[in-house]
């Protein structure tokens, strides 16, 4: 009779046993609730590391080029035009990554250097998102140039620069190797050729005209603003910084001198890369009538290329 | 004899589900996870919404008027852009206006919720009370230049938690 009773027991056991298991939960995704932390974790990675390229790198390039370029005009004013485009471009990458110019460092570039924005982002990047950033800063591994071109045109510079970084986010790492571009306006940056042609009297910032058409009032104009005006005959706005006055068709840049920084020198044309013994424009020389209150008596001249440019041919005297 | 097999057989099934009852009621008696969901949801998507949404796609009164007195000039900007210029720049009031306008109608009155820039608060709708039962933070990277010369990158932190 005992014996009956407990084989009755284990059976009652095991039915219970039956009922439990058949109605548990499915137990073979063993990490299903951690999956939705996990794609929000991997989504916010690749958010940042996409926004690495698109909006971080590219607005520091934007700002470090930027004042690398204002700062090399100052030391242009100081030591003159770099000797060649080679040394102008060496300079414009050392002094966005290192603040470095001429072999010194920049005080305008101090503590502002692409190199200090990358050490920014990897440290924020651990405190925002405990993501492990590691950007490249060996100088001689990152390509940097500064150009202009029928993109940027001649109010604009681009400077491309080609990085390597890693990224680890714990779940998932990226290895990426890329070229950032930055392009900026000119405008408000200080014109080389003024600084060095006046030894650093005079100066005379980059700003577009706003005249599409030319005669003698515009041209006057023109002058009382100091502004400038696009010309395939004219050099661009690069090529400023170390002296070279050839023309560039798409990115050609021109003002005229203004009249307390002319020396009146009477042999040369008063567009500014004449003037200053550039080789832009061509003819005979002009005086054009209609200036004498802006120059002393017949002493604005203009070659015979930039009269018909200006449209002011019915003005010239011999 | 038969009857006793029957009693065995239901007092088996009694104790196991005495057993199984009680061990239930012991284990879950200290397990309480507040409900969550609701407000993870706000904080990242309230800081996504401000990180992403530009200032010309607002249609809102108060950013006609920081346009008007020159306080904003660069629409293109986020929201979160535009908070992050206004501290860099010293102006957390402008700052704070800016989200109490923008999020007076988006976060339900149930939630209290903090905006900070790099650790220091820019807004508060209430204070953060000391027994809340859930607190979900939130934090984004913004960044901008200034005067073309300086590029500044902040972090911003989105606290919301229960009242």
């Amino acid at each position: 009779m005992n014996k009956k009773a407990m084989f009755f027991t284990f059976i009652a056991i095991f039915m219970v046993s039956i009922l439990v298991l058949a109605f548990t939960s499915d137990t073979y995704i063993t990490f299903k609730n951690r999956i939705p932390v996990v794609k929000h974790r991997v989504q916010l990675a690749n958010d940042y590391v996409r926004n690495i390229k698109s909006i971080y790198l590219k607005r520091a390039l934007y700002a470090t080029g930027y004042r690398a370029l204002y700062a090399l005009a100052m030391d242009i004013n100081k030591s003159g035009y770099f000797a060649s485009e080679t040394e102008f471009k060496d300079n414009f990458k050392t002094a966005v990554l290192n603040a470095t110019i001429r072999g010194s460092e920049s005080d305008t570039l101090k503590g502002r250097t692409m190199i200090d924005t990358l050490n920014l982002l990897e440290n924020m990047s651990w405190d925002a998102y405990h993501i492990n950033t590691s950007f490249e800063k060996d100088i001689d591994k990152i390509s940097l140039t500064v150009f202009q071109d029928n993109q940027t045109g001649p109010w604009k510079v681009g400077v491309n620069m080609s990085i390597s970084y890693f990224v680890d986010a714990g779940l998932a790492e990226w290895n990426m190797s890329e070229v950032v571009q930055a392009v900026f306006s000119i405008t408000g940056l200080d014109d080389p050729l003024y600084l060095v042609g006046t030894s650093g009297e005079f100066t005379n910032y980059i700003n577009q005209t706003d005249f599409e058409v030319w005669g003698i009032e515009n041209l006057r104009a023109h002058i009382i603003n100091r502004t400038y005006k696009y010309d395939t005959e004219a050099p661009d706005f690069l090529t400023r910084f170390y002296g070279d006055t050839s023309n560039s068709e798409c990115c050609g840049i021109e003002s005229i001198v203004y009249p307390y920084v002319a020396g009146f020198d009477q042999g040369r044309s008063f567009v500014d890369c004449a003037y200053w013994g550039g080789v832009c424009g061509f003819g005979a020389l002009y005086n054009i009538s209609n200036f004498d209150d802006l120059y002393p008596s017949d002493t604005f001249r203009l070659d015979a290329y930039h009269t018909t440019v200006y449209n002011v041919t019915e003005y010239i005297e011999p | 004899m038969k009857k006793r097999g029957y009693f065995f057989t239901i007092d088996a099934f009694l104790a196991i589900a005495i057993i199984t009852a009680g061990m239930i009621l012991i284990l879950s008696s200290h397990s309480f996870v507040p409900y969550q969901t609701q407000t993870m949801y706000l904080s990242e998507g309230y800081i996504d919404t401000l990180a992403s949404v530009k200032l010309y796609e607002v249609n809102n009164p108060y950013i006609d008027e920081l346009v008007l007195k020159g306080n904003i000039t660069k629409l293109e900007q986020t929201i979160l852009e535009q908070v992050g210029e206004f501290y860099i720049t010293g102006r957390n009031e402008l700052a704070a206006e800016l989200i109490r306008n923008l999020t007076q109608s988006l976060i339900p009155n149930q939630y209290g919720f903090e905006l900070l820039i790099n650790e220091t608060t820019v807004y508060n709708r209430s204070t953060v009370p000391e027994r809340t039962l859930l607190l979900v933070s939130s934090k984004r990277l913004v960044s901008g230049i200034i005067n073309r010369l300086d590029f500044w990158t902040l972090q911003a932190e989105m606290r919301v938690w229960q009242e």
